[in-house]
C-alpha cells in the first residue's frame, strides 16, 4: 500500500498533472481579480461586471487563489511527491558517486569509433594519467577494474534541482503562515504607538495581529531628485521610542532595508502632502478639511485627488503642482488648485499657496499650512533565507544537470591492458567526439 | 543631448548595417555552401559587436544607468546578448551555427524596433538600481538569446522533416537538431530560474517582498512552468520531434509575452520597465 501510494505520488504523470495544476491556477490569477493586490472599489466593479463567474469565485474562493484550501492541498500533494523524489535522486547520486565498483564491461570487438566499448593496451599508470588529463577522476578502483568519471558533480543536479524546489516552497510557507505586514503613512512630526492603527495589516495564518514593540516617530524625511524630474531616493529620520521613554534615532532610505528590534523597515518611495484647508461658510461656522495627495515628481506635471466630505455638500477636484513658481521641485511651497462641483457641474475655482485665501463657490477659502507625508513598511519575517536558498540550490541544481554532463568509463583489466565502456547518460552525442578523442589516446593513436 | 543622440544613433545604424550584410552573406554562405563568405559574415557580426557595445557603454554614460528600462535601450541590450551568448556558445557548440539563419536577423529586427521607438533619457526610479537588478537583466538576456537559439534549431527540425529543399541537407541531422533545441532549451530554463533568483532577492531589497505575485512576475513563473512541462515531457515522457519543437514554439511565445507584451498592458511594480 505504502509502496502504490509512492509509485503514484512520484509517477511521472502524476507529477506532470500537478505542475499543470499549479500553472493553471497562477494563470487564472491573472484573469481573476486578485483581493490582496486589487483596490477593493476596483474588484467590486469587476465583480460587477462579470456576475455570471461570481459564484464559481465565491465557491473555489478564486479571488484570493493564492490562500484558498484547495491551493493549499494541492501546494501539499506537490511538496509530498517533491519530498519523496529528492530522496529518491538523493540516494540515486549518492550510490552513482561513492558506491559503485567497477562492473564487468560486456565482451565486445567493436571497433567503430563511436562504439561504447574498446579494448587498450596500457598501464593502469598510464590509463590514470590519460584520464586525470581528460578530466576524469577515479571513483572506484577494485582489483578486477576502475571506474572513472568525468563531472561527476553532475550526478547530483536532479537532487539539488529538487531540493531547492523544496526549500523554496517550504520557506514561502512558512513565511505566508508566520509573517506580520504592517504599512503606515506618517506625516513629519507624527507618532504611531503600538496601539495607533496600521493603513493596512496583514499577517500569516499562524501570528497575531501586529504590534510594532515601541512608538515611531517621523521626524523629517528629504525626497531627492533627478535633473530630468522623478524621484531619485527618499531619505527618512525615524525615531523609536521605546516604553521606558528610551530613544533610537534610525535613518531610512529607498532601496535599503533597515533591521530594528528584529523589524524590517522599508522606506516606501511615495510621499505627498496634506493641504489643510480653513473653509468658513456664509453663516461664519468655520471647518477645516484636509486634502491628502501624492506629491508630484515633476515640475510641469501635477498629482490629482477627488475628495467628498461630511462637512460640505460638495465634491472637490483637486491638482497640485511641486513647486508654484516651477522652479524648484524641493521647495516646499507647492500650488494647490481646487475645483468646487455639485452634480457634476463645475461651480468655482481657485488657487492657493500656504496663507493664502480666497472665494470657492459659497466658501471663504484659506490654505493654513501644507505638511508632508511619506511611507513605511514593517515586517516581521521567517523564511526569507529558506527561500533565497532554495532558488539559489535549485538553480545550482539545473547548472549541474544541463552543463556538467558525467561521462562515465568503466575499466576491467585484462592481458596487460584494459576493456573499456564508456557510458554517457544524457546527450550521448554531443560527446561523442571527445570519447573518439579519449579512446585513440588510451589506445596510442593520435588525435585527429 | 541631441548630439548624444545623434552619436548614439549614428553607432547604432553603423552596427545595423554591418548586422544586415553579415546577415545576407551568413545566409549565402550557407545555403550555397561557401564557407569563405560564412567566415567573412562573423567577421563582420564580430565588427558590429563591438561597435554596438560601443554605443550601449555610450548610453549608459550619457543616461547614467544600464540598458533595462525605456524600450529603446531595451530592445538594444537584448540583441546585443543575443548575439554575443549565440557567438559564446557557439564555439563549444559548433553544430548551432546554423540558428543563425534565425538569430542574426531576430538581433536585427530587435535593434530596428529599438531605433523606431526613438531614444529618450528616462530618470531611474528609485528602487531601480543595484547589482542584483543588473544580474536580473543579464540573466533574462542569455535566458533569451539561448532559447532564440532552441527556437532557430527547433524551426530548423521542421523545415527539414516536412520540406525538401536541397539546401536544407546542409543544416545538421534532424535528430541531433532536435537534440540541440532540448539542450538549449535546459540552458534557457536555468538562466530563466537564475534570472527570477536575482529578481527576487532585488524585490527583497527594493519592495520588503521577494514575490508580489505582479502581473509580470505572474507571467514569467507561467513561462518557467512552461519550459519546466516541456523538459519534463523530453525527460519522462519521451517527447520528441516536432510535437517537441511545436511545444518549444509556445513556450518562446510565452516568453516573448512576458518579456515584452505584459509591461504594455498591466500596471505592475515594474511598471517603469519597457515602458
Amino acid at each position: 500500500m505504502r509502496f502504490h501510494l509512492k509509485h503514484i505520488l512520484t509517477s511521472p504523470k502524476t507529477v506532470f498533472a500537478l505542475l499543470l495544476l499549479l500553472l493553471s491556477s497562477v494563470a487564472l490569477s491573472i484573469f481573476i481579480p486578485q483581493e490582496f493586490s486589487t483596490p477593493p472599489a476596483q474588484l467590486t466593479l469587476w465583480q460587477q461586471a462579470h456576475p455570471t463567474w461570481l459564484p464559481i469565485i465565491q465557491r473555489f474562493d478564486l479571488a484570493r487563489l493564492f490562500t484558498a484550501p484547495w491551493f493549499a492541498a494541492l501546494l501539499f500533494i506537490f511538496l509530498l511527491s517533491l519530498t519523496i523524489t529528492t530522496y529518491d535522486q538523493f540516494r540515486h547520486a549518492y550510490k552513482k558517486m561513492f558506491s559503485i565498483s567497477a562492473p564487468m564491461p560486456p565482451p565486445t570487438n567493436q571497433l567503430s569509433p563511436t562504439a561504447d566499448h574498446f579494448e587498450a593496451q596500457i598501464s593502469a599508470a598510464a590509463l590514470h594519467s590519460t584520464l586525470k588529463r581528460a578530466g576524469y577522476w577515479k571513483l572506484a578502483d577494485t582489483d578486477g577494474g576502475n571506474r572513472y568519471v568525468k563531472h561527476p558533480w553532475g550526478y547530483w543536479g536532479l537532487t539539488l534541482l529538487h531540493l531547492g524546489i523544496l526549500i523554496t516552497i517550504a520557506g514561502a510557507l512558512l513565511l505566508v503562515a508566520t509573517q506580520k505586514e504592517g504599512v503606515l503613512r506618517l506625516t513629519e512630526g507624527e507618532t504611531h504607538t503600538p496601539n495607533s492603527p496600521w493603513l493596512y495589516e496583514d499577517h500569516g495564518l499562524l501570528a497575531p495581529s501586529f504590534r510594532l514593540p515601541a512608538a515611531v516617530r517621523l521626524e523629517q524625511f528629504t525626497p531627492e531628485f533627478w535633473n530630468k524630474g522623478g524621484v531619485k531616493s527618499i531619505t527618512s529620520n525615524l525615531i523609536f521610542i521605546s516604553p521606558n521613554g528610551q530613544a533610537a534615532p534610525l535613518t531610512t532610505t529607498t532601496g535599503s532595508i533597515l533591521q530594528h528590534q528584529g523589524l524590517r523597515i522599508y522606506q516606501e518611495k511615495t510621499f505627498g502632502n496634506n493641504f489643510h484647508l480653513l473653509l468658513t461658510d456664509r453663516t461664519g461656522i468655520t471647518g477645516e478639511l484636509i486634502l491628502d495627495m501624492e506629491s508630484p515628481t515633476s515640475l510641469t506635471k501635477a498629482s490629482y485627488g477627488n475628495f467628498d466630505f461630511q462637512e460640505i455638500p460638495y465634491h472637490l477636484k483637486a491638482k497640485s503642482y511641486a513647486d508654484a513658481a516651477k522652479t524648484n521641485l524641493a521647495s516646499n511651497n507647492p500650488l494647490l488648485v481646487v475645483r468646487l462641483f455639485a452634480n457634476n457641474q463645475l461651480i468655482d475655482e481657485l488657487s492657493l499657496t500656504k496663507g493664502e485665501h480666497g472665494d470657492l463657490g459659497p466658501y471663504a477659502v484659506k490654505l493654513m499650512g501644507v505638511t508632508q507625508w511619506t511611507g513605511f513598511i514593517f515586517w516581521e519575517k521567517t523564511g526569507m533565507p529558506g527561500i533565497f536558498w532554495g532558488i539559489f540550490i535549485f538553480s545550482l541544481g539545473a547548472l549541474l544537470y544541463y552543463f556538467t554532463i558525467p561521462r562515465e568509463l568503466y575499466c576491467q583489466k585484462r592481458d596487460g591492458g584494459y576493456r573499456l565502456r564508456w557510458k554517457c547518460p544524457r546527450f550521448r552525442d554531443h560527446y561523442l567526439e571527445e570519447y573518439c578523442s579519449v579512446r585513440q589516446r588510451l589506445q596510442g593513436l593520435k588525435n585527429p | 543631448m541631441n548630439n548624444d543622440f545623434t552619436i548614439l544613433t549614428g553607432m547604432h545604424w553603423s552596427a545595423v548595417l554591418l548586422y544586415v550584410v553579415a546577415t545576407v552573406g551568413n545566409t549565402m554562405g550557407i545555403i550555397f555552401q561557401k564557407e569563405q563568405t560564412e567566415r567573412l559574415a562573423y567577421r563582420l557580426v564580430i565588427t558590429g559587436l563591438i561597435i554596438h557595445s560601443s554605443a550601449l557603454l555610450f548610453w549608459w554614460y550619457v543616461v547614467g544607468h544600464g540598458p533595462y528600462l525605456a524600450r529603446y535601450e531595451i530592445l538594444s541590450a537584448m540583441a546585443w546578448g543575443t548575439m554575443l551568448t549565440f557567438l559564446l556558445f557557439s564555439k563549444p557548440f559548433p553544430a548551432i551555427r546554423p540558428a543563425s539563419l534565425l538569430v542574426f536577423p531576430a538581433v536585427v529586427l530587435m535593434i530596428g524596433l529599438g531605433i523606431f521607438f526613438n531614444p529618450a533619457v528616462k530618470a531611474l526610479p528609485p528602487t531601480f538600481r543595484g547589482i542584483w537588478l543588473v544580474l536580473h537583466v543579464i540573466f533574462y538576456m542569455i535566458s533569451l538569446a539561448t532559447i532564440i537559439i532552441a527556437l532557430a534549431l527547433s524551426l530548423g527540425y521542421i523545415q527539414r522533416k516536412r520540406t525538401s529543399y536541397s539546401w536544407l541537407a546542409r543544416l545538421p541531422e534532424p535528430a541531433a537538431m532536435d537534440l540541440l533545441a532540448y539542450r538549449f532549451t535546459g540552458f534557457g530554463f536555468v538562466f530563466w530560474s537564475i534570472a527570477m533568483l536575482t529578481g527576487a532577492v532585488w524585490a527583497y531589497q527594493s519592495w520588503g517582498r521577494f514575490w508580489g505575485w505582479d502581473p509580470i512576475e505572474t507571467w514569467s513563473l507561467i513561462t518557467w512552468g512552461g519550459f519546466a512541462i516541456y523538459l519534463h515531457l523530453r525527460r519522462f515522457f519521451g517527447l520528441k520531434e516536432e510535437k517537441a519543437a511545436a511545444l518549444l514554439i509556445i513556450c518562446f511565445l510565452l516568453s516573448m509575452a512576458s518579456l515584452f507584451f505584459v509591461p504594455l498592458f498591466d500596471s505592475s511594480i515594474h511598471s517603469e520597465y519597457f515602458r
